[in-house]
């Protein structure tokens, strides 16, 4: 056997033990779960737990096995959810006070982790270039990951606002929403050019052509809110009149100009993710507008209008990362 | 199968993928809300963090089918299926309306779902 033979044995012998604990940790989970379901659980509520805990595990099960088979990389990034829950789980019983409970997830946690590193040795590679090499390219590439990156830090400062304001132990947002509100003013702009990119790329037809100069406007309207509410110029409900048919664009010229791009099945993957983002968002406005035909503040609204908000603002903090996919599908491209 | 049915086929697919990953999305919204906004008990606040997990888990894999098509995405979605019918069951069982009616529906949508992606 030649030693690259012999490498490629032993790094295929060692994912192979990573996907193994996999295997065993969705097992477990299962069993876990069907055991609280079947032998411990005394209440409705504790049994849905069983349930959903024999359902987590079902499924790492399955992506696990997949692994395990042929190293899919997307079964791989599906047990990462499986750590992240065990993780979050493990945490929240511990902090609880239920040590043992805690202390058993935060185990399997450790253990999935470790299958997850070791399983890491044979996964399939990530189709186009590294990230590193395409931020070399000049513009639009630059502009397109510029306004990805920052406009993922503003969406976490976004998030940290409303978690602090509205979690389970609610205060004042403090600084974050400030802050994301002067990051939204860099991240804006450089979408602009992106636009204009892109724009000239798809057809040229008449609605085309309309939609990116209203986009164009729309995204220098709403350019100096942020700062101008920071410093009181503005009221938040000024800034809400031009950010709510401002967003409603950007989304309506994503999907558009994704269903445009999408002509060339090069663009398919790009195409495909403004379509759920599109998608998402139409969704969020449904559910929302549904809402409103429950009791108000009734629980069922507090819950539909919720999910609604909560759909609504996974498509807007994902909106960055589509920036991200076009400068990386550009920089693929030369 | 003429270029036609190809096409049908292949649009077929991608709505069941699309409604599937609209499932996860969903379900990962339902147990985030669960957790933050709604539970009152620790219990619940455990339900809404293993609620929004095995979202998150029905996402990912409804996404890998969606972008890709695979074979195996379809057989694990069969176990979403599965898990979101038992826990229907369980609440039609447990005389718990408002749970039922929701599972139920998802139960439904995800099995009209899995049947619209199956692989030509």
């Amino acid at each position: 056997m030649t030693t690259a033979a012999a490498t490629s044995t032993s790094t295929r012998t060692v994912a192979r033990i990573g996907w193994a604990l996999l295997v065993a940790v969705g097992f477990a989970l299962t069993v876990h779960g069907v055991g609280t379901y079947v032998l411990v659980a005394l209440t409705p509520g504790e049994r849905s737990t069983g349930l959903l805990l024999a359902g987590v595990g079902l499924l790492t099960l399955t992506a696990a096995v997949e692994g395990y088979r042929r190293g899919s990389r997307w079964a791989w990034n599906a047990t990462w959810a499986t750590v992240a829950v065990l993780v979050a789980l493990g945490a929240h019983v511990l902090l609880g006070g239920m040590r043992n409970i805690g202390g058993w997830h935060l185990l399997i946690a450790v253990v999935a982790l470790a299958g997850q590193i070791l399983a890491a040795a044979d996964v399939a590679p990530r189709p186009g270039p590294r990230i590193a090499d395409q931020l070399r390219a000049a513009y639009p590439i630059g502009f397109a990951y510029a306004a990805g990156i920052i406009g993922i830090v503003g969406g976490v400062q976004l998030l940290g606002f409303y978690i602090v304001e509205f979690g389970p132990l609610p205060q004042s947002g403090g600084p974050l929403g400030s802050a994301n509100d002067l990051t939204g003013a860099l991240s804006v702009p450089l979408m602009i050019p992106v636009v204009i990119f892109l724009g000239n790329r798809v057809r040229r037809s008449r609605a085309a052509r309309a939609l990116q100069l209203i986009t164009i406007a729309g995204l220098v309207a709403l350019t100096p809110m942020g700062p101008m509410l920071v410093y009181d110029v503005i009221g938040f409900d000024i800034q809400l009149v031009v950010a709510v048919p401002v967003v409603a664009l950007i989304f309506a010229w994503i999907f558009f100009t994704s269903r445009w791009l999408g002509r060339s099945p090069s663009w398919s993957g790009v195409a495909r993710f403004g379509g759920i983002l599109g998608l998402l968002y139409v969704t969020a406005v449904a559910v929302i507008a549904l809402s409103f035909l429950l009791s108000w503040m009734s629980l069922p609204q507090r819950i539909v209008m919720g999910t609604g908000f909560v759909i609504g603002g996974i498509a807007f903090l994902a909106v960055p990362f589509w920036f991200l996919q076009v400068g990386k599908h550009l920089a693929a491209d030369g | 199968m003429t270029e036609t049915e190809t096409r049908t086929a292949s649009r077929r697919e991608t709505w069941g993928w699309g409604i599937l990953v609209a499932i996860g999305v969903l379900l990962t919204a339902n147990g985030a809300i669960l957790y933050l906004f709604v539970a009152d008990t620790e219990l619940f606040r455990t339900m809404g963090l293993l609620h929004a997990g095995f979202g998150i888990l029905a996402t990912v894999i409804a996404l890998d089918g969606y972008l890709h098509r695979t074979r195996w995405a379809w057989n694990a979605s069969w176990a979403i299926v599965a898990v979101l019918a038992v826990i229907a069951v369980h609440a039609v069982v447990g005389s718990e309306p408002d749970v039922a009616i929701t599972y139920v529906i998802y139960a439904v949508a995800a099995l009209a779902a899995q049947l619209l992606t199956r692989p030509t």
